[in-house]
């Protein structure tokens, strides 16, 4: 596995002069759109209209009532009160007439200015939409490349959902599968896959609001995380389930297999752990691997990790509600330390394959 | 006179009666709990079983192997083929099993040991293959006696614990052997087999 400094000279040497020319898009993109990637938008245009109209208004109300006044002041001096009268009501209609035409036709420039087609230029900076899909395809390949032996990867890709079924730890049934950042790499002599999923399901619920109930269908997650396929180094044919305390999964969706205690009271204290037989679960779960699963616990219990062990892979669940791999517009490309994330990122996960020791396979598979 | 009295009779009948019907309720599921980790230690052990039968099926093809290279070594082969047969001798006795078990290890580990003599040996693809489907089967032999041990700690406790002792003295349940866990020195040295 590479270490932090490995990266960053490589980052110095290769990826800086690499990430060079989007680096340029980016304040491009920020001087068309803003730092937080709003301004420009269709509603954005439209709060501006009517910003500017109501200000626009105002400012002629205050002009016209100056110009009465004025006007008032010139005519008082200077005719009889019969025709003073006459004139200021001729002057305060023609006025108001003249302003309202005024505010109407200046109203429509307005609107022709803010909605004339955008001159075309050459290269016109990305969208920041296109950005954060250049970003992916560019950076976060690179630090991949530099990451993995091999590796294939897709931004709007995931694990099939046939694998997310035959692994088993979530029994309820979903209506929406969708995921993101879907890599397949090898490390070693180990195959491992990984996504971010975020599964729905429909639920019909009954809202209570002041004296009036109705019912409506809500989304709620099934699961939403870190999603990990690998290539277990044992062959086996039953099924294992390794269950945090911690776990938001309805245990009793579990119990169609048996309750196993093992010998590792540590081990113990971290998961439960649910098999179809007994013996199997012990060559699964040796010795040192309860201990490599402690650490590996431990390292991840902001996420608490779920695993089950079936079709002679292991896969993994870490939930969590942050997106990995997405970078921010303000987040500069040539800044080691934004940089340094999505390395920490890849190499927490592959840094599985290590702790549990996936690559030793002297005799088997 | 009083003790005759039918109201009094009835009374600590029915106080008999409910007693006998507790001890009996709490008997039967006391017995039932033996008989189930009993079932179970029976039933992982025939696991156990199958799998040291593989091993036993293999070990001749392993002795012929190293034989070939090692052929003055007889004290181990002697002794690697007198367990084996003691083993099929005794398939039916848990006890008898476990004590062979826990002789094999070490033989079986001075084998290893020996062949580290004989550098041809080590470089044989047939032995290799030998070598990885043994220690395999090392493992899931290891696997079940762990799982063995556990069942059996369930089992003995129950036997041995109060209440439940009382009816397992009555019913003549006794306690089962457990294997011995291995120490580094039975233990089949796997790293000079990688080679």
């Amino acid at each position: 596995m590479k270490s932090i400094d490995q990266f960053k000279a490589y980052f110095e040497s290769d990826l800086k002069p690499k990430f060079a020319s989007l680096e340029q898009e980016r304040l491009r993109t920020i001087q068309k759109y803003g730092r937080n990637g709003l301004s420009g938008s269709p509603a954005d245009k439209d709060f501006a209209i009517q910003i500017l109209t109501v200000v626009y208004l105002i400012f002629c109300g205050y002009l016209f009532m100056f110009l009465l006044i004025l006007m008032g002041i010139i005519i008082d001096a200077y005719f009889s009160e019969w025709i003073v009268g006459r004139v200021r009501e001729i002057v305060f209609y023609t006025g108001a007439i003249l302003y309202i035409v005024l505010a109407f036709i200046l109203y429509s420039f307005f609107i022709r200015l803010l909605n004339r087609p955008e001159p075309k230029i050459p290269n016109p900076p990305l969208t920041p939409q296109e950005y954060y899909q250049a970003f992916n395809e560019t950076c976060i390949v690179a630090i991949a490349e530099f990451v993995f032996d091999q590796f294939y990867y897709e931004r709007q890709g995931m694990i099939e959902p046939a694998d997310y079924q035959t692994c088993q730890l979530f029994r309820k049934t979903y209506d929406a599968y969708s995921g993101q950042d879907y890599f397949f790499g090898k490390l070693g002599e180990t195959d491992i896959e990984f996504c971010e999923l975020n599964v729905t399901r429909e639920e019909t619920v009954i809202v209570r609001r002041d004296n009036s109930t109705s019912i409506e269908k809500v989304n709620r997650p099934v699961y939403r995380g870190l999603f990990i396929k690998l290539d277990f180094h044992k062959n086996f044919n039953g099924q294992l389930f390794l269950i945090p305390e911690k776990t938001w999964l309805q245990r009793d969706g579990i119990g169609r297999v048996e309750l196993i205690k093992l010998e590792d009271p540590e081990f113990e204290k971290y998961f439960k752990v649910y098999g179809t037989d007994q013996i199997e679960a012990r060559y699964l779960l040796s010795y040192s691997m309860m201990e490599n699963l402690t650490e590996f616990y431990r390292k991840f219990s902001d996420n608490p990790p779920h695993l089950s062990f079936v079709d002679s892979q292991l896969f993994i669940a870490l939930p969590q509600y942050k997106n990995m791999f997405e970078t921010q517009l303000q987040d500069s490309l040539l800044d080691f330390d934004a940089m340094k994330v999505h390395f920490i990122n890849m190499t927490d996960i592959l840094s599985i394959i290590d702790l549990l020791n996936l690559n030793t396979r002297i005799w088997s598979k | 006179v009083f003790l005759l009295d039918p109201f009094i009779l009835f009374f600590f009948g029915i106080i008999g009666g409910f007693v006998l019907l507790v001890v009996a309720v709490f008997s039967a599921n006391e017995y039932n709990k033996l008989v189930e980790r009993r079932n179970a230690v029976n039933k992982v052990f025939s696991d156990v079983e199958a799998l040291l039968k593989k091993r036993y099926d293999l070990i001749p093809n392993l002795v012929t192997a190293v034989k070939q290279y090692a052929s003055h070594e007889e004290s181990v082969f002697e002794e690697i083929a007198r367990l084996r047969n003691q083993f099929h001798a005794t398939l039916e006795s848990i006890p008898d099993q476990i004590s062979i078990e826990d002789q094999i290890h070490p033989v079986l580990s001075r084998l290893f040991v020996l062949v580290e003599n004989y550098p041809e040996l080590k470089a044989s693809d047939h032995f290799l293959h030998l070598q990885k489907t043994l220690v395999e089967l090392e493992e899931q032999i290891s696997a079940g006696r762990r799982a063995y041990n556990a069942t059996v700690s369930q089992y003995n406790n129950l036997v041995e614990m109060v209440p439940s002792n009382l009816i397992a003295t009555l019913f003549r349940f006794s306690i089962y052997p457990w294997f011995r866990a291995q120490s580094d020195e039975t233990t089949l040295p796997a790293i000079a087999l990688a080679e």
